[in-house]
C-alpha cells in the first residue's frame, strides 16, 4: 500500500535533502494521481501544518506566478522546504525513517 | 538565525500568508466551541426519550450501561459523517493508508480515541451522577491547562505569555458561568461524592491529553484523516471490548437498551443531529491543533460553555442568569487577548533550533 501524503512529502524531502514546493507538490500530484486547485492547495496546507509543527522549516520565501492548467494564473509565496532534527526524530519515532537513515519508499508493505 | 533583507512587498505577503494560517486556526477552534456548545441541545434531549428516561436517578449503574450504548451508537454515527466530510475532501484513500499504520502512527489515535471516550466521557458522567452537573461543567474548563502542559513538556509546544493569559481569562469566564451553581453541589452529605471528584479530574486529564496525544500522530499525518482514525478506535473500543464485557459479566441489559435506543424513530434523530454536531465539532478541534496548537486550540474550544448555554436559552426559552453576561465578556475578552498574538509566532508552534527566514 502506498505511504498517506504527509509521509510522502516527509520521506521525499528526506531522500532529496529539501525541495522547493512546487517540485515537491508536481512530485506528489504525480505519485498520487491527483490535479487541480483544490489538490494543490491541499497540498500547500498540509506542508503549512508540517512547518507549524516544527518538522519542517521554510527557507528562501520568494513571489512567484503559478499557472495551474487552464485557470487564471495567481501570484503565490514559495518556499523551500527542509527537515528540522525534530522532523527526522519524529519521522524515527513514527517509522518513516529506520534507525539506519533510510526513508521508507512510496509503496511499503 | 539572521533573516535577509526582503522586499517589502514580499515582506507583507509572508506576513498575509502567517496571519491567514493563524485566522484559519482560531476560526476551526471557534467553530469547534460553536458545535460543542450545539450538542448540548440534542445530547440533552436523548435523555428524554426511551429507553433512558425510563432509567431512575438513583440507578447509577444502568444509568452508566445506558451511556455507554448511547456513546457507542453515537460514535457509529459519527464515524458515518466522518465518511462523508473525507468522502467528499478525497481523503478516504489517505484513511485506508493511516489506519493500516498502527504500530507507529494510527496507535496514538487509539490512545487518543481512549483519552477522549472511555476516559473524559465516562470520567464526565461520574461527576454529573456522584456530584452534579455543574460540577462536571467547571472540571471539563481546566483540560486546556492540562493540554497545554502535556504538550510543553512532550514536545515543546510553545506558549507564549499572552497566549496563556488568554487561556487563564477564558477559564475565569467559564468559572463565572458556571461557578455560582457550584455551591448547591460541593460538599453535600454523599458518602460517594470522591467517586464524583475522581470522575471530575479523569475527565479533565482525558480531555486535556487527547490533543497532546492525537497531535503526536497528527505531526505527520492529515487531521481529517486523524479524527476519522480516532472515532474508529472508539466504535472498536466501545464496541468489541467494552460493550460486550459489559453484557457477558454484568446483569446490565446491554442488548435490550441498544435494541431499543435504535428501535425509537425520536432517539435515533437526537443522536444523528447530536453525532452531526460532534463529528464537525471534533473536525475542526483536530485541524485547529495543527494550525495554532493543542493550548490555543482546547483554550478556544472552551468557549463551548458560553455557545452551550447560548444553545439552551435558544431552544428552551430561559434567559441564562445575569453573572452569564461577565462570564461571556470575559471569554470574549480572552479569546481576543489570545488572537493578538503575532502571526509569525503562530506560524512556528514548536521550540525549534533551525529557526525559519520568515
Amino acid at each position: 500500500m502506498k505511504l498517506h501524503i504527509k509521509g510522502f512529502l516527509l520521506t521525499r524531502l528526506h531522500q532529496l535533502g529539501g525541495m522547493r514546493d512546487q517540485a515537491l507538490i508536481e512530485l506528489t500530484l504525480q505519485a498520487y494521481s491527483l490535479q487541480g486547485r483544490y489538490a494543490i492547495n491541499s497540498l500547500h496546507v498540509a506542508l503549512d501544518e508540517l512547518s507549524a509543527a516544527g518538522l519542517v522549516v521554510r527557507n528562501e520565501p520568494q513571489l512567484i506566478t503559478e499557472t495551474v492548467g487552464d485557470i487564471l494564473p495567481r501570484e503565490a509565496l514559495s518556499f523551500y522546504y527542509q527537515l528540522t532534527p525534530f522532523g527526522l526524530t519524529r519521522m524515527e519515532d513514527t517509522g518513516l525513517l529506520a534507525k539506519d537513515g533510510t526513508a521508507m519508499e512510496e509503496y511499503c508493505a | 538565525m539572521q533573516a535577509p533583507p526582503y522586499t517589502a512587498r514580499l515582506q507583507s505577503t509572508l506576513h498575509r500568508h502567517y496571519a491567514r494560517n493563524q485566522r484559519w486556526g482560531f476560526m476551526w477552534a471557534l467553530w469547534t466551541a460553536i458545535l460543542w456548545g450545539a450538542w448540548y441541545v440534542p445530547g440533552t434531549a436523548l435523555w428524554f426519550e426511551s429507553p433512558y428516561v425510563d432509567i431512575p436517578q438513583d440507578q447509577q449503574s444502568l444509568r452508566l450501561a445506558a451511556t455507554a450504548v448511547m456513546t457507542w451508537v453515537h460514535a457509529l454515527a459519527v464515524f458515518v459523517f466522518l465518511l462523508l466530510w473525507n468522502g467528499v475532501l478525497g481523503k478516504v484513500g489517505d484513511y485506508a493508508r493511516t489506519m493500516v499504520r498502527f504500530r507507529r502512527i494510527s496507535k496514538w489515535y487509539a490512545l487518543a480515541s481512549l483519552c477522549g471516550g472511555p476516559m473524559a466521557i465516562f470520567g464526565s458522567y461520574m461527576a454529573m451522577g456522584y456530584v452534579g452537573p455543574v460540577f462536571a461543567a467547571v472540571t471539563s474548563l481546566f483540560y486546556p491547562v492540562i493540554g497545554a502542559v502535556v504538550a510543553r513538556l512532550w514536545y515543546r509546544e510553545k506558549i507564549s505569555t499572552r497566549a496563556a493569559l488568554g487561556m487563564v481569562i477564558i477559564m475565569m469566564g467559564g468559572l463565572v458561568i458556571y461557578g455560582p451553581g457550584l455551591f448547591g453541589e460541593v460538599g453535600g452529605d454523599n458518602s460517594h461524592a470522591w467517586l464524583g471528584y475522581l470522575g471530575g479530574i479523569m475527565s479533565a486529564l482525558g480531555w486535556g491529553m487527547e490533543g497532546a496525544v492525537a497531535a503526536r500522530a497528527m505531526d505527520v499525518t492529515d487531521p481529517d484523516v486523524g479524527i476519522h482514525c480516532r472515532f474508529s478506535f472508539e466504535i472498536l473500543f466501545w464496541g468489541i471490548l467494552i460493550l460486550p464485557a459489559l453484557a457477558l459479566f454484568t446483569s446490565l441489559p446491554i442488548g435490550e437498551l441498544l435494541l431499543t435506543t435504535v428501535q425509537n424513530p425520536k432517539a435515533m434523530v437526537w443522536i444523528v443531529l447530536a453525532s452531526a454536531c460532534h463529528a464537525y465539532c471534533y473536525t475542526a478541534f483536530y485541524k485547529s491543533f495543527s494550525l495554532i496548537g493543542v493550548g490555543r486550540g482546547e483554550a478556544i474550544g472552551n468557549l463551548y460553555a458560553v455557545f452551550a448555554l447560548l444553545f439552551i436559552a435558544a431552544f428552551t426559552l430561559q434567559m441564562p442568569p445575569w453573572y452569564f453576561l461577565v462570564g461571556l465578556i470575559l471569554t470574549v475578552a480572552g479569546s481576543f487577548v489570545m488572537f493578538g498574538e503575532s502571526a509569525e509566532t503562530v506560524a512556528q508552534l514548536r521550540d525549534n533550533p533551525a529557526g525559519e527566514h520568515a
